[in-house]
């Protein structure tokens, strides 16, 4: 096709009318606001959904960390209740307040229940700030190791180990 | 665009601003408001290039649905009906890209189906009738330049192609219809009427 040819003035003039206005189906509208609704309520599932997920993976990281060193990754964090655990052992503990070590053994205890009383103003502050469930269980946990050490010592009248 | 104020397409009606406002706030009753202004437009530069209602139909539902999620970018740079009509002319031009057949559509019969909002029947159904005898993309390029009053740059620029292609086309497509309608005797030329 040449230049020529493709100049408008050199088009054919065609009686081309003037075309019809054709209506819409009249429940166009309501289709279209209907996909509208529909995804809207998946943007919002998917960003219920997003901080769900999120929060639930930024917990387990926090649980993870809260329980740090001080967890013995052998058993699960739900199989032992070590708040429930430590009270039964304190009323144990009481029951033998009689019984006091001597010797070697006094000295541990000592120093075990030093570490109590620390244990004690951790779990305290950590209760005070909100911490999380994590952290409080693991200091739950050693303060139950600590009691049945004590308890051990004052049972037996046994030199106890460093825990 | 040369001829963005077209009263036939129902693009250029204005817009109120507190309507956009809402639109752009995320109300559906400011969205219904602009669907029964421009929907009609919209539908009907869609089944002029697609030639099929149900394509146009959905062609129409993807552009509000789009239109509903950036209306938000929309500045007021252009009239609003402007940049709906871009919309709708760019989402046009993707279905016939991914288009691999022509609709299959009887168009005489599509066209006594339809409710007619304006025209003279008779008049009408002898444009609609030509168009429905061309290609897609010639159809397309015959509407968007005689009836929407897109230049060849501006045509050469959508179809990602050169001025020349459009030309081509354009001429090509004329051509095609003159021969159609070349053995009716006594008929005036004439522009197409908008």
């Amino acid at each position: 096709m040449s230049s020529s040819e493709l100049n408008d003035e050199a088009l054919p003039r065609l009686p081309l009318g003037r075309l019809p206005v054709v209506e819409p189906a009249p429940d166009l509208w309501l289709r279209i606001a209907a996909a509208q609704q529909q995804r809207l309520r998946r943007i919002r599932t998917r960003r219920r959904f997003g901080f769900a997920g999120g929060a639930a993976l930024a917990a387990a990281l926090l649980i993870a960390i809260g329980l740090g060193s001080g967890v013995d990754r052998s058993v699960p964090r739900d199989a032992i209740d070590w708040q429930a655990r430590a009270q039964a052992l304190e009323l144990q503990l009481r029951a033998l307040a009689s019984n006091r070590p001597g010797g070697t053994a006094a000295a541990l205890v000592g120093a075990t229940q030093h570490e109590l009383l620390l244990v004690d103003a951790a779990l305290q502050a950590a209760y005070d700030n909100g911490s999380e469930r994590g952290r409080i269980d693991a200091l739950w946990k050693r303060r139950s190791e600590l009691l049945g050490a004590l308890l051990q010592a004052r049972t037996n009248d046994v030199e106890i180990s460093r825990i | 665009m040369t001829n963005t104020g077209d009263p036939a397409s129902g693009f250029a009606q204005r817009v109120d601003a507190a309507i956009l406002a809402r639109a752009q706030s995320g109300d559906m009753q400011a969205f219904a408001t602009l669907y029964s202004t421009f929907g009609r437009p919209c539908f009907n530069l869609a089944l002029r290039i697609l030639g099929n209602r149900a394509l146009a139909e959905d062609l129409v539902q993807e552009v509000f649905l789009k239109m509903f999620s950036s209306i938000r970018s929309y500045r007021g740079d252009a009239p609003f009906g402007s940049w709906l009509k871009r919309m709708t002319v760019n989402a046009t031009i993707d279905q016939l890209r991914s288009q691999r057949h022509e609709p299959d559509t009887d168009s005489d019969a599509l066209l006594q189906q339809q409710p007619m909002a304006d025209a003279a029947p008779a008049a009408a159904l002898d444009a609609w009738s030509l168009l429905q005898r061309l290609p897609a993309r010639s159809r397309a390029v015959l509407v968007l330049h005689e009836y929407e009053g897109y230049t060849h740059a501006e045509l050469a620029e959508l179809f990602g192609q050169s001025e020349s292609y459009s030309k081509s086309i354009l001429a090509r497509a004329l051509k095609r219809l003159h021969d159609l309608i070349a053995p009716t005797p006594g008929t005036a030329p004439c522009h197409p009427a908008n």
